[in-house]
């Protein structure tokens, strides 16, 4: 399952989702992207943007699960991620991946969001006190 | 006259002031040949098309510059995604 949406989601609701897929999952990974109130290039963050074109994000992001789902043991993935104004602290993205073993769902969890910052058209600005601007890397 | 609809996303949008644009559709126009026309009007476009750090997608697909241009088309420019 994947989404891309304006609106905060609930960690534990979607860590559910992953959970009732099967009763063979043993090992549940979670990655939460959160947003960050200071970068090193920029300084302090009030809030960050992200925009994302609207079919090519959701038909990326659903590829990228379809290839962990062929790629790692796993059983169950699911990727969300947020668009519009996020202030500093509140949540970004999350990844939740089930697996009957915890090394398949770790690895998958990483090489997802690793995959999804490259080619997913998502993108992020910052916003401070002094103006705003895009980041273009992907560190 | 058939046009190509161009979209332009992010810092893209911003810099040329337009979230899209349209361009006469020509029988057998690559992508190259569609920045090219672009770059005119949006020379930025230009300069990061040819410095790699301009991605462009045909109907959600990353396609490369010699790409046939089809009508009918969606095109879509954009800078190194930074999500996550």
């Amino acid at each position: 399952m994947i989404r891309v949406q304006k609106e905060d989601f609930s960690v534990e609701e979607e860590i559910k989702k992953v959970k009732a897929a099967s009763k063979r999952i043993g090992g549940i990974v979670v990655f939460l992207g959160t947003a960050r109130d200071f970068t090193e290039e920029t300084g302090d963050v009030e809030k960050l943007e992200f925009e994302h074109y609207p079919g090519m994000a959701e038909k990326k992001l659903e590829e990228l699960r379809a290839q962990a789902m062929e790629r790692f043991d796993i059983i169950e993935a699911s990727i969300i991620h947020r668009y519009g104004q996020i202030p500093a602290g509140e949540n970004i993205v999350l990844i939740v991946v089930g697996a009957m073993h915890r090394k398949d769902a770790f690895d998958a969890c990483r090489w997802l969001i690793d995959e999804l910052k490259q080619i997913v058209p998502i993108w992020k600005k910052e916003h401070t006190k002094d103006g705003e601007v895009w980041v273009t890397e992907h560190p | 006259m058939t046009m190509v609809t161009v979209r332009f996303f992010a810092g893209f949008r911003e810099r040329t002031g337009t979230d899209r644009v349209e361009i006469p559709f020509e029988d057998g126009m690559t992508l190259t040949e569609l920045m090219k026309r672009l770059g005119k009007e949006f020379p930025e476009l230009k300069k990061a098309w040819k410095d790699g750090v301009a991605t462009v997608a045909v109907n959600h697909e990353v396609m490369d510059g010699d790409y046939p241009v089809k009508e009918g088309d969606e095109v879509a420019i954009f800078p190194p995604v930074s999500g996550g």
